[in-house]
């Protein structure tokens, strides 16, 4: 679904921040694009976005090569939920999540029944179609950005692409936007989701990129790519995995505990 | 019967249709000729006027109702230019050792002789365009403009602008219209063209036999002052210098206005009176700081109006004026004031007062034997037609008092 | 509920979305402008009739009109003193609601106005440079429009980094670029001769006093066509209104699209500079109100912020001409009726309109 190859890019001439990196993510799959601060995760999202323009390597996304592909058509291909949203005037969610289907949108005032079933569906299917008639300006972050995800899925692309979806979220929205974008992938979409919280990746995600300072370390399922080895390699021994019911979570070294 | 309404409908429609055509009140072509004569006014026009005038809107800072006045028309003025001739002012000072005076009850002449003045409503102001409705509303038989009033533009974009549209809006209300030129709309100060501005005003009225002797008189005191000064040798004259005590330009850390040899109070002092402005350069009002002044250093100084009144006093005992006492004019006290004059952009019927404050202060022995607070007094009389008493009303309320207790 | 009556239930609401509901305010905000029209047409120093009044509209509007069965001092009043003004205030009204409406989408903030970009400092300097010259070969309309598109011009040259133009930097070079042309216009105010200057000063006070036909004929089709434009991209202002980032996502080229929002808000504005001098707060106030009457969707908000405008420009220019004697400028008017409005308006709605 998105293939980047030996992607290069810098900010300036001769600094890159990525070098020669490449990886796939897979239909239909949730990946979690995971590494620490600074690595490089967010300058990578921005270049498949092409929001960047990157001085060598080639991005695929759905078969179609996006390097010179049209602001529309790109917007067809895959959809963007940004980390944060401040927003600027008080439009109504069902008006926000409308906007998701500009892409789409013909003529000159195109915004059909179709459209707005589409966007009211995408609502239902997030789970905030209570909501609709409220100024989103009024709901909290974590409504917010549910409505923002529900903008990205009325914009019917293959692919979405989430930028630190819950960083700025209580634990309960947290495992609420996880389920959400689960129930999403599972309906045939691929989601991409940055995120620097190992356990997010054990417990939810399909398939995991993980990535350090150097680049891409590992990619693969969070089973077999996240061990107390790789975490150490980018968090410097601070991390230990203990595996309860067959469950695997992640906690600090060092903790005090109960012991037995 | 439906025949017959439809008959009566048409009937009706029709008679409406021919009514509506004979309200016609265009008068071009019946013009009696003895109700109207053409006069031709200072842009060149030829204007066509009712020999009758009963309504008049005066479009200047005064000088056409102090004209009117002289020649006894006053009560048929309906709407004035600007709300200047309204205004009755008072100026508090203070000195540097902390005492306070003032001046008050300063205002216009005609304002003076004629209160109604102020009642009367204003059609135009500074910053805005005439307001024709009101014009119109005045039902005027007559518009007089003198362009260079301080509410009416004189530059190129002045005289597209606001004349012409004068001109078109008051050519389609049928009401006439006469375009004076002061003194500001001519490239090089000058002060003939008054005379003709006196001359036109006086056949609108058909007054001129009395306005020709209004102007006469103006002019005679020119040319008395021109005579008496014609033979000063270049070392001989004076340094005149003219500073506005303005408080604005204080405000912006000057000492105060000077003005240069482009504007029409240095033509007083170099053309007629013979003197040499201190400050030679072009440039209209200009701020100097103290030093500046200082380094000018002039023989005599006159104080014109400038934002407000300034008598001597003030500069020899204000206290922001401490750093000037070295100054030659005022040790020897050679420090004289012009009368109050707000609004003087296109100078007045009253200059040739101007005129002679100049020649006094400049040459004191020429002049000895005119003794200024009785001239004024004749002066008064003469213009305005008035009695000593009220006169000396009129010399008080422009603030001349002062020749007076100085005796000059 | 059973499923499919609550999904039936929910398309309904869903396909009201409130727009009818706004395209009738639409139409009552349009019926009141035609009110006030009626309303200004009559009021006047010179007192006419009002039947008189609507007969010599009439009779000029209809192409078989005999114009000359009126009193010439009625025509004269009515359609050629009276009637441009009154237009000249709807279609600059139109110009700078819509303009400011524009700037605060593209700009994400709702403090903005239509000047914010330099384009009043940049007319004020043509403006200026064509009094103090008269030999310079553009008259002075023409000056003041060119310099005022030039100074948006050079803002925008200033702030565009490898291709993009980040908001905060517009803003700044906006403000740059107007207090140079303002430091420009302070030099010609003092070099100027004193009948220039105050020419300068009548010019940057501002008002309808001037309006002819000619005027109505040059300003109302650049209007018209700028408005017509944005409004017609008007959802992607919406899209705009998200940020950069989001709105290349959603679809909408952000330097493309910001680039026709701003040259067509700085044009309106422009000729409206040029036409009438510098009018302040309505551009900044009449978004305001429409979005708290229509909600912020554009394409329902610009039309309602336009007439709203013209409305509020009818009556401070009709107070400017009729409250005294005299005439009265029309920016003190806007400044004067609009600030307490503004304050009304942060203080009940504040929270709810500033987002």
């Amino acid at each position: 679904m998105l293939r980047v190859e030996n992607l290069t890019f810098g900010y300036v001439a001769n600094v890159q921040v990525l070098e020669n990196l490449s990886f796939q993510v897979t239909r239909g799959k949730l990946c979690g694009l995971f590494g620490p601060n600074g690595c490089g995760k967010s300058t990578l999202f921005k270049c498949c976005l092409k929001f960047l323009h990157t001085t060598g390597g080639a991005i695929t996304i759905d078969g179609r090569d996006i390097r010179n592909i049209s602001v529309r058509d790109l917007a067809k291909l895959v959809s963007y939920v940004p980390q944060e949203h401040k927003p600027p005037f008080p439009y109504l969610v069902k008006e926000v999540v409308l906007m998701g289907r500009t892409p789409h949108l013909g003529g000159v005032f195109g915004i059909s029944a179709k459209d707005k079933k589409k966007a009211f569906d995408a609502m239902q299917l997030v789970g905030i179609d209570a909501f609709a008639d409220t100024p989103y300006n009024q709901l909290s972050v974590g409504q917010r950005q549910l409505v923002i995800i529900a903008r990205a899925v009325a914009q019917e692309t293959n692919l979405m692409v989430l930028d630190e979806p819950t960083s700025a979220l209580d634990f309960s929205n947290q495992v609420k936007v996880w389920r959400v974008l689960q129930r999403l992938s599972n309906g045939g979409r691929t989601i991409v989701a940055c995120t620097h919280d190992p356990n997010h990746v054990m417990w939810f995600c399909d398939e995991v990129v993980m990535m350090g300072e150097k680049g891409i370390i590992a990619t693969g399922s969070p089973q077999k790519i996240l061990s107390e080895k790789t975490l150490n390699q980018i968090y410097k021994d601070v991390c230990r995995i203990t595996k309860d019911n067959g469950m695997r979570m992640v906690y600090p070294s060092n903790i005090k505990h109960d012991s037995h | 019967m439906k025949k017959t309404t439809i008959c009566m409908l048409m009937t009706g429609i029709l008679m409406t249709g021919v009514l509506m055509g004979c309200v016609d009140t265009n008068e071009n072509d019946t013009r009696d000729p003895n109700e109207y004569h053409t006069i031709i006014d200072m842009k060149g026009r030829e204007v066509v006027i009712p020999k009758n005038i009963s309504r008049v809107i005066d479009i200047s800072d005064g000088f056409i109702a102090s004209v009117m006045y002289h020649l006894g028309v006053q009560d048929k003025l309906v709407g004035l230019g600007s709300r200047n001739l309204h205004y009755i002012d008072r100026y508090d000072y203070t000195t540097l050792s902390g005492e306070n005076y003032s001046y008050e009850n300063g205002m216009n002449p005609v304002t003076y002789l004629y209160p109604q003045l102020k009642e009367l409503p204003a059609v135009g102001q500074y910053g805005v365009a005439i307001n024709y409705e009101t014009v119109a509303s005045l039902k005027p038989d007559i518009v007089i403009v003198r362009v260079g009033y301080c509410s009416l533009n004189t530059d190129e974009y002045g005289e597209e602008k606001d004349i012409t549209r004068a001109l078109d809006t008051l050519e389609a209300l049928d009401i006439p219209i006469v375009i004076l030129y002061g003194p500001p709309a001519f490239s090089n100060p000058t002060i003939e063209n008054i005379s003709t501005e006196i001359h036109i005003i006086g056949q609108i009225f058909n007054k001129e036999n009395q306005s020709r002797i209004l102007a006469e008189y103006l002019e005679s005191i020119v040319n008395m002052i021109k005579r008496r000064t014609i033979n000063i040798s270049q070392q001989e004259k004076p340094t005149v210098l003219l500073f506005g005590l303005s408080p604005n330009a204080r405000e912006t850390g000057g000492a105060g206005d000077v003005l240069c040899t482009d504007t029409m109070e240095s033509h007083f002092i170099e053309e007629i009176v013979n003197a040499k402005n201190a400050y030679q350069d072009t440039g209209g009002w200009k701020i100097l700081s103290a030093e500046q002044i200082l380094a000018l250093n002039p023989d005599v100084i006159v104080l014109p109006t400038d934002w407000g009144y300034h008598p001597p006093r003030e500069l020899y005992e204000a206290p922001y004026y401490k750093n000037l006492q070295e100054l030659d004019a005022i040790k020897n006290q050679r420090v004289w004031a012009l009368p109050y004059t707000p609004y003087n952009c296109a100078k007045r019927v009253e200059y040739p007062i101007e005129l002679m404050i100049i020649a006094k202060a400049s040459y004191p022995d020429l002049f000895e034997d005119i003794i200024f607070h009785d001239w004024v007094l004749r002066f008064y009389q003469k213009v305005y037609n008035v009695d000593e008493e009220t006169a000396k009303d009129l010399r008080s309320i422009q603030w001349l008092d002062w020749t007076v207790n100085h005796d000059v | 509920m059973q499923p499919r009556i609550r999904q039936l239930k929910n398309s309904i609401q869903f396909d009201s979305f409130n727009e009818k509901k706004k395209a009738a305010i639409l139409g009552f905000l349009i019926l009141c402008l035609i009110v006030t029209v009626g309303i200004a047409l009559a009021q006047g120093a010179y007192k006419i009739p009002l039947l008189d009044v609507y007969k010599t509209l009439l009779i000029h509007i209809i192409p078989w009109g005999e114009t000359g069965s009126i009193e010439k001092i009625y025509s004269t009043i009515v359609w050629e003193i009276r009637l441009p003004r009154i237009l000249l205030a709807i279609f600059v009204g139109i110009a700078l609601s819509a303009a400011g409406g524009v700037y605060q989408g593209c700009f994400r903030n709702p403090l903005v106005e239509p000047y914010i970009l330099g384009v009043s400092s940049g007319a004020a300097f043509g403006a200026s440079l064509a009094i103090v010259i008269p030999s310079f070969y553009l008259s002075m309309q023409l000056s003041a429009f060119i310099f005022g598109c030039l100074a948006v011009f050079g803002a925008y040259l200033l702030a565009r980094i490898k291709g993009e133009t980040p908001i905060i930097m517009l803003i700044l070079a906006g403000v740059i670029i107007g207090s140079i042309f303002s430091a420009l216009v302070s030099i010609l105010e003092y070099v100027a001769t004193d009948a220039a200057l105050r020419e300068i000063v009548f010019w940057l006070m501002g008002g309808f006093y001037y309006t002819t036909w000619a005027d109505i004929g040059l300003v109302v089709p650049f209007i018209l066509i700028s408005f017509g434009v944005i409004w017609i991209f008007s959802w992607k202002l919406n899209i705009l209104s998200m940020g950069d980032e989001e709105a290349r996502t959603l679809g909408v080229h952000p330097e493309l699209y910001k680039g026709i929002f701003i040259v067509a808000a700085t044009l309106m504005t422009a000729i409206s500079v040029s036409a009438v001098g510098i009018i302040a707060w309505v551009g900044l106030m009449m978004p305001h109100a429409a979005r708290m009457i229509m909600g912020p969707d554009h394409r329902f908000m610009l039309p309602a912020a336009a007439v709203m405008g013209a409305i509020y420009l009818i009556v401070c220019d009709t107070l400017a001409r009729t409250l005294t004697s005299a005439e009265i400028p029309v920016g003190i008017l806007t400044s004067v009726i609009g600030a307490p409005y503004l304050i009304y308006l942060i203080r009940s709605k504040g929270k709810f309109s500033f987002g």
